[in-house]
């Protein structure tokens, strides 16, 4: 699926991964794409903020949102744990592999899609679809998380006082005009 | 040697720990390390120019699973055309 997706979706998809590691989360949740999506140049972002949607803003809830619901951010540290209750010493892996290999090639936990964040991407592909578009943007991206309808992402939206109705026609006016 | 042996007693206690949760623990988080050590070694072996039969080989699997499972995301983050 993500072959079809466009270069900017692609980096919004980046950003979100960027974000978790950011905020300390061992996943990608509908929330991280939120600010995936908010990060990024281009249509999708420009109506976010249109909406009220200001990244700094939108982290900020997410981090209190998910601090409230007990979500550790401790880049995944119960999973270093883990490992090290066996024997296994993730530090050391860390650094025979960054010498290896350069910083950054490793990462450990790398961040993993959450059930909602993947149901969020199938959507993403139907919106698409329906729309009788070829490849992914970050619009139908925005649209799948509007239509997951359940996840942090429309936690994080409602807190900052956007409709989430409002918010799709926007995107689908705007969608719309582009293609005119 | 002293200082080390309690360590050691700790350790194998943990890994016979009877405690479902910690162990099972230590299987998902090994599962995770498992992945991303394929990852990273796959990754390794396309820039020095294995071909996908010969990572599927040395991983014992079929080229196809190999394919599947990275040459999407290799070309999806621009490391492969």
């Amino acid at each position: 699926m993500f072959e079809r997706f466009t270069e900017l979706a692609r980096r919004a998809v980046a950003a979100s991964q960027e974000a978790a590691l950011a905020m300390g989360h061992d996943f990608i949740g509908t929330e991280h794409l939120l600010l995936g999506l908010a990060a990024t140049a281009g249509t999708a972002g420009e109506v976010l903020r249109e909406q009220g949607v200001a990244l700094e803003r939108a982290r900020e809830e997410t981090e209190r949102l998910l601090a409230e619901a007990g979500v550790a951010a401790t880049g995944g540290q119960a999973a270093k744990d883990a490992l090290s209750s066996i024997g296994i010493d993730v530090a050391e892996i860390q650094r025979r592999a960054d010498e290896s290999f350069g910083p950054g090639r490793f990462r450990f936990p790398r961040p993993a899609f959450t059930p909602r964040a993947k149901r969020t991407l199938r959507l993403t592909l139907r919106e698409t679809l329906v729309l009788g578009h070829r490849r992914i943007d970050k619009e139908h991206l925005l649209l799948g998380l509007l239509a997951e309808g359940e996840g942090v992402a429309i936690q994080v939206l409602t807190a900052l006082g956007v409709e989430t109705g409002a918010l799709r026609e926007a995107v689908l006016a705007r969608m719309t005009r582009q293609a005119s | 040697m002293s200082a080390e042996e309690p360590a050691a007693a700790a350790l194998a206690g943990q890994v016979t720990s009877k405690d479902p949760a910690v162990g099972l623990q230590a299987v998902v988080a090994l599962r995770r390390l498992l992945e991303e050590l394929e990852r990273v070694h796959v990754d390794n072996a396309r820039e020095q120019g294995w071909t996908w039969q010969s990572i599927a080989t040395a991983l014992q699997v079929s080229r196809q699973s190999v394919h599947e499972k990275h040459a999407t995301r290799r070309k999806v983050s621009g490391k492969e055309d």
